[in-house]
């Protein structure tokens, strides 16, 4: 028996997650000795940033197989993970900003690594939507589609260290060792929680595209009265 | 009121960042389904 | 080797058509001219901001003008669907990407020694001459890194409704690495270098180049095949 589709249960899986992780959050673990509740902002944040790195990534990668077998579905998950990332990047940088107003003073920073290479990142894959949402032609709009998320792929490690040798004020990355187990918790929760959603997004994301393409398909309908003379 | 102490005492932040989180991901997830329910096959 | 006749064929043929059409040379001269006059007054005519940010301006300068100068490489491509017949050659469309994706670092290089000239001039930055010769080596780097991504996205937007707005908005974002490093390469040499950060900053144009360059003759077939 092969497994149901993740559009079946994974949306209900993540959202069953993100409630726990959330409520552990939120209500069970400890504030921190120095930011006292602020810090509960980073059990959402940190698995947003997690994951919408993990997306971009595997986008690469279903780019390079849509280029390579021509398929129309690796290009349906390629759009779907693409948006996806670009949905969770986008909240990132907000609560990214919602964070750094109370702990550092300033809404935003140029001279931050991850504020500014996520914000490059999601200029970058949007400028791919939009680049793809022109496309007219079928044929056309998988292969470039492909082409520019891969060209976009290949940047993020570039733009990561370049921004990287700007000075940062980026608080150093704490270990597991470092945190309270109950900090663990509704962190490792919430990363999967939206681990599991980003997977719903995706594939909910394809599917539409995919009933996209068969209305496509389907000539257009036939003035009416014209169908009697067949 | 913050512990002793505490430099930030901030629900204020967290509930705005859990409150962005939440109509993010509730938005896009009712934006999916108008798409899906648009794209009728 | 034919795939070299044929880079060759295709960049002669851009440079011929670029001869014969000099005012787009000039104009585009003329574009980054404008530009750099227009940077002075964002910066207030501040003597002093203005020196410490001509590195910028420069390269901003570079990049607004790339857009135009790509934008138009395949414009007249497009004008009586000349790529198709470019298409219809006995010819890897391999040489296509790297003869035109030469056109317009040739074209960039160009703009170089004029642009460096009027921002030294405008900006009053005090230079010599061996400076400038090294910063018209970086501008050819940077030129070249512009121009690989440039011409593969170029030959994508040309074809497309909108094809002003898409081209720099998706390729701005992409060559923020070119243009963070060469403006802090050429910060560098007209503002001096004390912690020897040059020669890391030179390497990231080189790898933005020689990634991109690989990649665009891999990826290009795709972007133009019907």
């Amino acid at each position: 028996m092969t497994l149901p589709s993740p559009r079946r249960w994974s949306g209900w899986l993540g959202l069953a997650l993100i409630l726990v992780g959330s409520y552990v959050g939120l209500a069970i673990a400890p504030p921190d000795r120095h930011m006292g509740d602020v810090v509960r902002l980073l059990y959402i944040h940190v698995p947003t940033a997690w994951n919408s790195l993990l997306f971009f990534t595997i986008a690469g990668g279903f780019a390079v197989g849509s280029l390579w077998t021509g398929q129309e579905k690796w290009d349906d998950l390629t759009v779907g993970t693409v948006e996806t990332g670009v949905v969770l990047t986008g909240l990132l940088l907000v609560q990214g900003m919602i964070w750094g107003r109370p702990t550092w003073g300033i809404w935003w920073s140029w001279g931050d690594v991850r504020m500014v290479s996520s914000f490059l990142m999601l200029l970058l894959f949007a400028g791919v939507l939009s680049l793809r949402s022109f496309i007219d032609d079928p044929v056309r709009r998988t292969s470039w589609t492909a082409v520019a998320t891969i060209i976009a792929w290949v940047d993020v490690p570039i733009v990561y260290y370049c921004v990287r040798w700007f000075r940062s004020l980026h608080q150093a990355k704490s270990t597991v060792d470092t945190m309270d187990p109950m900090m663990v918790l509704p962190m490792r929760t919430n990363a999967f929680a939206i681990l599991f959603l980003g997977i719903w997004f995706l594939t909910m994301r394809a599917a539409i595209e995919a009933r996209r393409k068969q209305s496509e398909d389907i000539p257009a309908p036939a003035p009416v009265g014209a169908a009697e003379g067949v | 009121m913050a512990p002793e102490g505490v430099i930030i005492d901030g629900w204020n932040w967290v509930i705005a960042g859990y409150s962005v989180t939440v109509v993010v991901l509730v938005g896009y997830t009712l934006s999916l389904f108008s798409r899906y329910r648009k794209s009728k096959d | 080797m034919t795939i070299l006749r044929d880079i060759w064929l295709v960049l002669k043929k851009d440079l011929l058509l670029e001869w014969r059409s000099r005012a787009r040379i000039l104009s585009v001269v003329l574009f980054g001219i404008v530009a750099l006059a227009l940077f002075s007054f964002a910066a207030d005519a501040n003597t002093v901001v203005l020196q410490t940010t001509a590195a910028g301006f420069l390269v901003l300068a570079l990049l607004l003008s790339s857009t135009l100068a790509l934008g138009e490489s395949f414009r007249m491509e497009q004008e009586d669907e000349a790529i198709e017949g470019l298409l219809l050659l006995p010819m890897n469309p391999v040489a296509i990407f790297y003869g035109k994706a030469l056109s317009n670092t040739l074209f960039l290089c160009l703009l170089g020694p004029v642009l460096a000239v009027a921002a030294v001039l405008f900006y009053a930055v005090e230079t010599s001459f061996g400076e400038l010769a090294k910063l018209v080596l970086l501008w050819t780097l940077a030129a070249a890194g512009l121009s690989a991504p440039g011409t593969l996205y170029a030959a994508m937007t040309c074809r497309l409704r909108s094809q002003d707005v898409l081209l720099p908005i998706v390729h701005y974002p992409l060559v923020i690495p070119v243009l963070m490093a060469s403006v802090k390469s050429m910060d560098l040499i007209l503002n001096g270098d004390p912690m020897g950060q040059m020669r890391p900053w030179t390497m990231v144009l080189v790898a933005f180049a020689t990634i991109y360059w690989a990649l665009g003759g891999l990826l290009f077939p795709f972007a133009i095949e019907e």
